[in-house]
């Protein structure tokens, strides 16, 4: 239905639209052996860049070599760029004389080979490309007389320090999140994962924003399936600007039409390494905290990182807990609403009595009380983001106690209505994963339609109809109900509930079955036998 | 394409003028108990639905009102009508809120409907909706229903229909003198071949004969309670048990469980002992010997000492054996009584036709037709078997005259 | 093949546990009651399946002789083209026909015990376009969809039973046989007719990942459904006697609505009513999708997909007008619909078989 709609609008919109993509091209300009001319190449290029740094300099003694560089203020960092790059060049150069003085025919060599104590260098011959490059904060080095330029890693970006994720704190478990820098992303992982076979693949992505992308993976372990499907549909992004994964996420998902996400969104290093371990692939985006990972099923819809590391009775309690959670967040109100107004044989008769007098005067249904209580609360979450950390929590306060109570003794709402929304609302933020969450809240409105308008059948035919879809939804190929639907038993050791660490041999089977054991099979710790002469007093002492 | 529109559009009617079945809690007259009667208004025959509803305001928390005087948490409204489904119906004429009756309690037909019209018309008209639960207790009222919800004020809840609830859910089981059946019962006894259903009593105190002695000034305040049982011959009011006659009828029908019998021990005017039963079990056993068809009643009950007012020792068990026979010939008695009564009624209260049925089917099918005859001159052999487990927290009475 | 989706054994056997199961809890009991009284059971238990299993065991057969083709594939092979697409015609007519009225029993039983002044129109639509979203996304999920809905269904079926279990009273199945055999075959009917439906199996068969599992899969369908059905009637006739189990509409229901497990939960009718829902959306689905795949395969489309919106069109107005009311439906599933159903369930198949074997024809090398 949806998708029709969008079809039409889509089809409208076309035909005003002349379409063309709004790229710049450029035409490749080789570089040239003259350094006035190259210079000149890439002031036009850089015209009005008043970030864009320029200097011109000599290397060498007697027959001093012209040379330039360009780099990106605040992109570089200068202190390096003066000890490694323009310190030697300048200074040390004079006391060169391996193969007699600096001159415009050596001089690219001994630049590169002997001057420059820096340790990433990329050569290059384009112009165009080396303006690209001066773009994410290499410094470009060109000498005069050398038709190649040489491109200086000498980036440093601002980055926020490590913080813990504020969307997915922890009790127990590492406190690091993701920052903005996709370096330091990755080193987060590397340091988790030490093994050359976790790769990393870059791409560029956005014609304007030319985005780091990276696929992450652990290779024999992942399905190749998956890496080239990931692989094919990043590449087909055809697009200026990539700002955040979210751009990605949309551009690749399967099911374009759904309110559910078919990637997990974490900004925990910890959650994406467990996720590569068990065959999942990770994608990266610069300037961005948020890394998406797919292949995404429904357990770990319902579970944190924390679980794994938690004693395992408690894990699965919790785990058992949220399911409650979970669908109190998604029906709460809207069953309340059929009962109320449908099926008012299920309430026991003293509790039917005591709402029945409390909703003595309120002047709704309870079908148009519930969406006034829902709407009222997701416009007090939303102000609460919005706001300045300090008013948040007063504003949220005010909102919740302040209209809540008001909105009782006025007679506009009754009062167990209150609890249930509070109820809901709470119940909601138990779900640990953002886009689920987002979800649920979301389809909370149709089901609460279909409840005041046909009972708890509404809600079947709801809850029905969301069933059909995720049965036919896939994330990367992997239905997202596995393993509940198509059923695989063996993986059910790590969804509802978890089993302890020692009993989980093997990876999950929709991702992780090219490698599939684990760890060794056995390993239930055995209580050693008693000590002969054990009895030792202070046991701390052996430690 | 324009499929997917037209779905919309359909939907979109679906919920904007939806909502056909939806009923506010506040628009509902919840209805505890639903009663019936036949009366006689200018010398023609009409009928009377009562409905019990509560007033929700008046019940929880409704400490807000300021006048100073509260109001009854429930509204008894009745209606007459040619039928007794235009009867029902007349009560929503009254109503201004919908009438109710999936929470109500039990169904109270008064004495006169259940004796000349029966109760398979009530039971008829109630099933066939579907608020109506199974759950339902039956009652029959002495006299009018409708005297009794206007005279049965509840003592100790605040309504009558959840004091007479929690009556026959928890006090009747303790005392096995009352017999009371949820209308799934009461129906299936009464479609059942072989069988006749019994529903429960209920009696306004004080009588009027109570009444007329003056007390005081006061007019003394009136109460319901559940007292013995109706019998019923096929679905038609036969008459009734008293609370001895019922328990006899409750030990044949394995629903005596506890209870206190008194007892009068051999030498003694009055009774002195009472023996506090815990389990009770009977076996229906008929036999048929020369188209001589004949039941055997099995009784096994156990209990304690319940008290001893006399200075019977209690010491030896000798003694106790003697008490159990007494105690069983008691049984015996209460048992032999109420089955001498419902054969006079013409009424099979007990089930032993089906017994035979299931017994006997090929035999069954012969007699089926004259069962009632049959019935009332059945041999009907009682054995008591009694076993007195303890004496309490004492072994001999305290009396004085013990020394 | 038109739809490439493929169940697994164990899905399959789910699926035609809810295809019988979801309507027959409904119905049978009453059905069964009105004719065989107390010995209802015994209909259920013994004849019942043995007709079923008899019907998996030609279907089966069918299947393993052409693998890979459905009925409406192999009819004209083994009949001859004429007689062949005919046999198919009347399949297709069988299968919408049958959905129409498990639409319209849908339809009545949700405004005899729910929502009273709801227009069934509205009924009929919603499960209509729900079945044909299921229908939409294939066998797959339609399987998957079961699988997940299955302990739901179970818990409803069998939890009935444990709730009510202190007022079941055996003594009312006796005497057993007391009028002979006679109404218990009669009594069988009915419940037969139902327990034949698997088979749609000749329809999705060809689907199985491990087609030489479905025989297996389809009897233990059979037998559990056998338990399952007998338990609920027992609990139904032991509860409110063969008597009154026969006066009431719902008897299944009702029992939901007596049964009561410590006070807390009472009146559970509502949500047996929701299981039996789901349940029942399945059971139109999967109609609903062999009827138009094998439309699809007699006009032979290259896509089924396109069948979805006319064939729910024509089922949302035949359920309209199949029946006049409840009393004429139970008619028609009790007489009716059991010539029908012996007719498309085991006597066609069975020729088909026959004539196959005697012919020699073989399947499988199509694809």
């Amino acid at each position: 239905m949806l998708r029709n709609i969008f079809k039409k609008l889509k089809k409208l919109a076309d035909r005003e639209r002349p379409y063309t993509k709004g790229e710049h091209l450029v035409e490749n300009i080789p570089l040239s052996t003259n350094l006035a001319r190259n210079i000149q190449h890439l002031k036009e290029i850089f015209q009005d860049c008043s970030d864009v740094v320029f200097r011109e300099y000599a290397i060498g003694g007697s027959k001093p070599v012209k040379a330039a560089i360009f780099y990106v203020d605040g992109l570089v960092n200068t202190s390096l760029l003066s000890d490694a790059a323009l310190n030697p060049l300048m200074v040390d150069s004079q006391w060169v004389n391996e193969f007699g003085k600096v001159n415009s025919r050596n001089a690219y060599k001994i630049v590169k080979d002997r001057l420059l104590t820096i340790g990433e260098i990329i050569e290059t011959n384009q112009v165009n490309e080396l303006a690209d490059h001066i773009m994410t904060g290499t410094t470009a080095l060109l000498l005069d007389g050398s038709e190649q330029a040489l491109i200086l890693n000498t980036r440093n970006w601002e980055s926020r320090a490590v913080e813990e994720p504020e969307t997915e704190a922890v009790v127990r478990g590492p406190r690091d999140g993701f920052t903005e820098n996709i370096r330091v992303n990755t080193a987060h992982i590397r340091r988790r994962i030490r093994t050359s076979r976790l790769k990393s693949e870059v791409m560029k992505i956005g014609t304007l924003t030319k985005t780091d992308v990276f696929i992450l993976y652990i290779k024999d372990i992942v399905d190749n399936k998956v890496v080239e499907e990931v692989r094919t549909r990043l590449s087909r992004i055809d697009t200026d600007s990539i700002l955040e994964s979210g751009y990605i996420e949309e551009f690749i998902e399967d099911e374009p039409f759904t309110p559910f996400a078919q990637m997990n969104v974490t900004e925990r290093p910890d959650k994406v390494a467990a996720g590569l371990l068990e065959g999942q692939v990770a994608i990266m985006v610069d300037n961005t905290p948020f890394v998406l990972m797919v292949p995404y099923t429904f357990p770990q819809f319902l579970s944190s990182p924390e679980d794994h590391y938690n004693r395992y009775p408690w894990a699965t309690f919790v785990r058992l807990l949220r399911i409650v959670a979970l669908i109190i967040a998604m029906l709460g109100p809207s069953v309340y609403v059929a009962i109320t107004s449908y099926h008012q044989e299920m309430i026991p008769t003293s509790l039917l009595i005591s709402i029945a007098s409390s909703r003595e005067g309120i002047p709704f249904p309870a079908f148009v009380e519930a969406i006034l209580m829902e709407v009222t609360f997701e416009i007090l979450r939303e102000a609460g983001v919005r706001l300045p950390r300090p008013i948040g929590p007063a504003i949220s306060f005010v909102g919740a106690l302040v209209i809540g109570e008001a909105a009782v003794t006025a007679k506009l709402v009754s009062p167990i209505m209150v609890v249930v929304v509070g109820l809901t609302a709470i119940a909601s933020f138990t779900i640990p994963s953002l886009e689920g969450a987002i979800a649920v809240r979301l389809i909370r409105f149709p089901i609460i339609f279909l409840a005041g308008a046909l009972g708890l059948f509404g809600i079947m035919v709801a809850l029905l109809a969301i069933l059909i879809h995720l049965c036919a939804l896939r994330s990367f190929g992997v239905p997202f109900l596995s393993p509940l639907a198509p059923l695989s038993p063996r993986d059910l050791k790590d969804s509802f509930v978890r089993f302890p660490w020692w009993a989980m041999f093997t990876r999950p089977h929709m991702t992780g079955s090219k490698e599939p054991v684990r760890q060794g099979f056995s390993q239930k710790p055995q209580t050693p036998p008693p000590r002969k002469n054990g009895n030792q007093k202070g046991g701390g002492k052996d430690a | 394409m324009r499929k997917g529109f037209f779905l919309s559009l359909i939907f979109l009617i679906l919920f904007t003028s939806g909502c056909w079945d939806r009923k506010e809690i506040d628009e509902l007259a919840i209805v505890g108990a639903t009663g019936f009667d036949k009366v006689t208004v200018n010398g023609r025959h009409m009928y009377r639905a009562i409905s019990y509803v509560y007033k929700p305001a008046e019940m929880g928390g409704g400490a807000e009102g300021g006048n100073g005087k509260t109001l009854a948490p429930f509204w008894v409204v009745s209606e007459l009508g040619e039928t007794l489904s235009d009867a029902e119906k007349n009560i929503s004429a009254r109503s201004s809120r919908f009438v109710f009756l999936a929470h109500s309690d039990m169904v109270i037909v008064g004495e006169r409907l259940a004796r000349e019209d029966g109760v398979d018309k009530v039971m008829d008209l109630l099933l066939r909706h579907k608020d109506l639960r199974m759950r339902n207790l039956l009652y029959i009222a002495e006299g009018e229903t409708l005297r009794v919800f206007e005279r049965g004020l509840p003592q100790f809840e605040s309504t009558l229909s959840q004091e007479l609830a929690g009556i026959s859910e928890k006090s009747l089981p303790i005392v096995s003198k009352t017999y009371v059946p949820d209308v799934k019962e009461f129906v299936y006894s009464l479609l059942a071949t072989g069988r006749d259903p019994v529903a429960g009593k209920l009696e306004v105190f004080p009588t009027p004969e109570e009444l007329s002695s003056p007390v005081g000034n006061e007019e003394p305040q009136s109460f319901v309670r559940p007292t013995g049982a109706a019998v019923f011959r096929e679905s038609k009011l036969a008459g009734w048990l008293t609370d001895t006659e019922t328990r006899g009828f409750l030990y044949v029908i394995n629903k005596a469980q506890v209870g206190i019998i008194p007892l009068k021990l051999p030498n003694s005017p009055q009774e002195n002992f009472s023996f506090q039963m815990t389990k009770a079990k009977t076996k229906i056993i008929p036999s048929v010997k020369n188209d001589n068809i004949s039941i055997t009643l099995e009784v096994k009950a156990e209990g304690n000492v319940g008290t001893m007012e006399d200075s019977v020792s209690l010491a030896k068990p000798e003694d106790i054996k003697k008490l159990e026979a007494l105690v069983a010939a008691e049984i015996k008695q209460l048992i032999k009584n109420t089955v001498d009564k419902t054969q006079n009624m013409e009424a099979d209260v007990f089930g032993f036709g089906e017994a035979v049925h299931r017994k006997y089917p090929k035999v069954w099918k012969n007699i089926e037709e004259e069962w009632r005859n049959i019935y009332s001159d059945l041999q009907v052999e009682v054995k008591v078997e009694t076993k007195i487990r303890g004496t309490g927290m004492i072994s001999n009475p305290i009396t004085v005259e013990s020394r | 093949m038109l739809d490439q989706g493929k169940i697994s054994a164990s899905q399959l056997s789910l699926l035609l546990f809810t295809l019988v199961g979801s309507t027959a809890m409904l119905f049978i009991p009453a059905v069964t009651a009105e004719s065989a009284g107390r010995d209802g059971w015994m209909s259920i238990l013994f004849l019942s399946t043995i007709f079923g299993l008899l019907v998996a065991w030609v279907c089966t057969s069918l299947g393993q002789h052409f693998p890979r083709e459905n009925i409406i594939e192999y009819s004209p092979k083994v009949f001859g083209p004429v007689l062949g697409h005919l046999i198919s015609l009347s399949y297709i007519f069988f299968f919408i026909w049958t959905n129409a009225i498990i639409v319209g029993e849908f339809a009545d039983f949700m405004i005899a015990t729910f929502l009273p002044e709801t227009p069934r129109l509205v009924f009929v639509l919603i499960i209509v376009w729900l079945a044909a979203y299921a229908v939409r996304n294939g066998l797959e999920v339609i399987g998957r969809l079961n699988q997940f809905l299955f302990p739901l269904l179970l818990i409803s079926y069998l939890g009935l039973v444990v709730f009510v279990i202190n007022d079941i009273k055996l003594a009312n199945l006796t005497p057993v046989l007391e009028n002979g055999i006679k109404p218990v075959l009669k009594g069988s009917l009915p419940p037969s007719a139902w327990r034949g439906e698997i088979v749609l199996m000749l329809m999705i068969l060809p689907n199985l990942n491990q087609p030489a599992k479905g025989r297996k899969a389809s009897i233990y369908a059979v037998v559990f459904l056998g338990i399952v059905l007998t338990l609920n009637t027992i609990a139904t006739v032991g509860v409110f006697g063969a008597e009154l189990s026969s006066h009431l509409t719902f008897p299944y229901f009702t029992l939901a609505d007596y049964g009561q497990v410590a006070i807390v939960l009472e009146r559970m009718e509502a949500l047996v009513m929701l299981v039996w829902v789901a349940g029942l959306m399945i059971k139109i689905a999967m109609f609903y999708y062999c009827g138009v795949l094998a439309l699809a395969r007699w006009f032979n489309l290259q896509d089924y997909k396109p069948l979805i919106t006319p064939i729910g069109i024509i089922l949302i107005a035949w359920s309209s007008i199949i029946y006049e009311n409840s009393r004429e439906l139970v008619e028609l599933i009790s007489k009716t619909f059991p010539v029908y159903a012996f007719t498309f369930e085991l006597l066609i198949p069975a020729l088909l078989l026959a004539v196959a074997a005697v012919r020699k024809k073989r399947g499988g090398s199509s694809q």
